[in-house]
């Protein structure tokens, strides 16, 4: 399956692009995306639970399922006011 | 008395120039915890619905809680209250720096100010009690200026001022403490209060340090917190509340030309939290006791704002001057935000009103007859920075928005109210409604007017969770049941907060009910339960809803803009929803105990211990 996936800032893939199309087995979860995206960008600098991803105008859970022709915006998660 | 506290509020009476020490009890202490709780109550019974929240009879009190000044995590924030003369109701603020830990170290829970002084006055408060002194040399200062001043005078202490908005008694004006660093009090307009009595700052300077109930066990605990406070919270702790601008703006939370639009993609990376570092970022600070530290400094050395050299503004700042009045310039906004702490204004209020302005003028609701001849345009600096000089030192066009929302409508036709973006006279906070439905629910029902901080609810549909209350996950964002019971749950949960005067950022670190209620009993020896703590916040806020009542508030003020309430966006992360606002409030009253026009039933009052203040 493609997940298209873009990175906002400060995320960013280490080749110091933003976006990429991802392939990701059928039946993957999103902590397994994130997983993915940690190996080759600098997500983890923050830790992964300081992630948020957007799919469409839902914020989704590690948990759920990778839909098909998932569009996933992987940004910080907002703290503070 | 039990630990944590000094047991000591002192009283100033202004006209009188006289003070004097009230000593609080086991009793009052567990009934209303401190900060906001000790606000509630003085404020309930020492004002009412005739007192003119400029006037001599208003109070104005300062509250530290059981913990400040501890070594609990982020416990150097206090509350500032008083009636509120921008909303007449209800008004609060609460703020983080040093000057809370401070006072408690000069021996007090609090100080409450009645009264007003013939001239201008200044306090300075330390283990000794209080001086009234004369401000003369100080009034027409401003904020950093005050502060800088009065620690040459009393070298070490902490002050908290007004700047000349609050002398000249512009209704958004507040309370700025930590100088430089301008950490504000500035909701409610209670800078002007401290105006109206004539009151330029509190210095404060105290080495007295709380006693602890159980001082090893506290520290033990605190350890293993700040651990996994640090751990959770590096983003906020590398990019501050500007972090939030990003991701806010994708999920359609950020306001976008008056609250019109849903999308502002390169504006709001142009003002980002990433942005501030790789540019104007001079360096971090925090407020008393915290491992988190979301504070910015930022330094501008050259351009046309090169005078730049302080606290930078927060994700609220960023929000309404850079989304809202479409501003993508990161240093035009820096500036204006000093120029708001030196002037000692709100700047969510002051944003949202030049941002209406702007609107009102391109609708030609106004002209430049108006204006004084300005032409106001969206994307602006200029304009920005004019109208805030003139919010600041009440003149021109802008002693117009310097009274707020409430009076600024009086003088213009119903269009107006479609697009003048606030709740019972105070402007949104840089959260839209539309992006959650608990949020617009909470900008309703909050005490002191559009506020997202007495519910904070957003969060738990976004990011926390707090098993213990059954929030395992976070919420679906959009949908409608349960977000009566959500917003009742989180106003008391954060009631908690703000009574013990602990930053709410922490809740960012994983920090939950169970936490606050171990550290508040090994602090002071009270046997609190999360379920007892629960039921303070209850009161507490019931309290508050009560002297709004009182004031004639009910649920015909419990609600929002017709803006939020009936125009989609159609684009950005949130781009169709609409919050239903009704049906939620009618869950959330059912869930308080309220009766349908929002009023709290005797019973409830009763259940709650608040049956002396029924009246
Ligand atoms: S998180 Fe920020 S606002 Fe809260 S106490 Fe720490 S420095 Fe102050």
């Amino acid at each position: 399956m493609k997940v298209k996936v873009k990175l906002l800032a400060p995320f960013k893939f280490c080749d110091d692009t933003a976006e990429a199309e991802l392939d990701m087995p059928r039946n993957s979860t999103v902590r397994d995306l994130v997983s993915l995206i940690a190996e080759r960008s600098n997500i983890d600098k923050y830790g992964r639970d300081q992630v948020m991803i957007l799919a469409g105008n839902k914020i989704v859970g590690c948990d759920d399922l990778i839909d098909k022709d998932m569009e996933a915006w992987i940004m910080l998660q907002p703290m503070g006011g | 008395m039990k630990h944590g506290y000094t047991g000591t509020i002192l009283w100033v009476n202004l006209t009188e120039k006289k003070w004097w020490e009230e000593e609080t009890d086991d009793d009052f202490a567990s009934k209303w915890l401190g900060g906001s709780g000790f606000g509630a109550v003085t404020l309930a019974r020492n004002t009412d619905a005739q007192t003119d929240p400029l006037g001599e009879n208003n109070v104005l009190g300062f509250f530290t809680g059981p913990l400040t000044g501890t070594v609990v995590p982020s416990s150097g924030r206090h509350s500032v209250v008083g009636k509120s003369p921008l909303t007449g109701i209800w008004g609060e603020a609460s703020v983080g720096g040093s000057w809370g830990r401070e006072l408690k170290r000069a021996g007090y829970d609090g100080i409450v100010l009645l009264g007003k002084a013939d001239s201008p006055v200044y306090l300075w408060i330390n283990e000794g009690g209080v001086e009234i002194r004369d401000a003369a040399e100080l009034w027409g200062l401003d904020t950093y200026q005050t502060a800088e001043r009065l620690q040459e005078l009393h070298p070490g202490a902490q002050v908290c001022a007004i700047g000349p908005a609050g002398e000249r008694l512009v209704r958004i004006a507040g309370l700025f403490t930590d100088g430089k660093e301008g950490r504000a009090a500035a909701r409610c307009g209670l800078g002007a209060v401290a105006g109206s009595k004539n009151v330029k700052a509190l210095a404060v300077r105290g080495t007295r340090k709380p006693t602890l109930a159980f001082e090893e066990e506290l520290k033990a605990k605190v350890r293993e917190a700040v651990k996994r406070i640090k751990e959770k919270t590096k983003a906020l702790r590398e990019f501050g509340t500007p972090g939030l601008v990003i991701p806010c703006e994708q999920i359609g939370d950020f306001p976008v030309r008056n609250w019109r639009d849903g999308k502002w993609e390169e504006g709001a990376k142009s003002i980002s939290g990433p942005r501030m570092v790789e540019t104007v970022l001079s360096g971090r600070f925090h407020c008393a006791g915290c491992p988190i530290g979301c504070g910015r400094r930022v330094n501008i050395t050259s351009g046309p704002y090169k005078e730049v050299n302080g606290g930078g503004p927060e994700y609220e700042t960023l929000g309404l001057m850079g989304g809202s009045c479409l501003i993508d310039n990161l240093e035009a906004i820096c500036y204006a935000n000093e120029l708001c702490n030196r002037y000692g204004i709100d700047t969510i209020d002051t944003a949202n009103l030049i941002a209406f302005s702007i609107e009102a003028f391109e609708r030609g609701v106004i002209g430049k007859e108006e204006t004084g001849g300005l032409v106001l345009r969206w994307g602006d600096p200029g304009i920005l920075i004019e109208l805030i000089h003139q919010i600041g030192q009440n003149k021109g066009f802008g002693a117009v928005l310097a009274g707020g929302f409430k009076t600024l409508l009086n003088g213009l036709g119903p269009e107006a109210k479609e697009f003048a973006i606030h709740v019972k006279g105070m402007g949104f906070p840089a959260h839209d409604p539309r992006a959650y439905n608990s949020i617009a629910l909470g900008y309703a029902t909050a005490n002191r007017g559009a506020c997202h901080l007495e519910g904070f609810s957003h969060v738990f549909e976004r990011n926390v969770t707090m098993p213990e209350f059954g929030l395992s996950e976070p919420l679906d964002r959009f949908s409608v049941e349960g977000k009566g019971k959500l917003v009742a749950l989180t106003q008391n949960l954060m009631s908690v907060f703000d009574s013990l005067a602990l930053c709410k950022f922490l809740l960012f670190g994983g920090v939950g009910i169970k936490d606050l209620a171990e550290w508040v009993k090994l602090g002071t020896g009270f046997d609190f339960t999360p379920e007892k703590l629960m039921e303070i916040g209850e009161r507490i806020f019931n309290l508050k809803r009560y002297y709004n009542v009182k004031c004639g508030i009910s649920r015909k003020d419990d609600i929002l803009p017709p803006r939020i309430l009936e125009q989609r966006r159609g684009c950005g992360g949130a781009a169709e929803n609409l919050p239903p606002l009704d049906r939620m409030l009618d869950e959330y009253y059912a869930a308080r105990g309220w009766d349908e026009d929002g009023i709290p039933t005797r019973e409830t009052l009763e259940r709650l211990g608040l049956g002396d203040f029924i009246f």
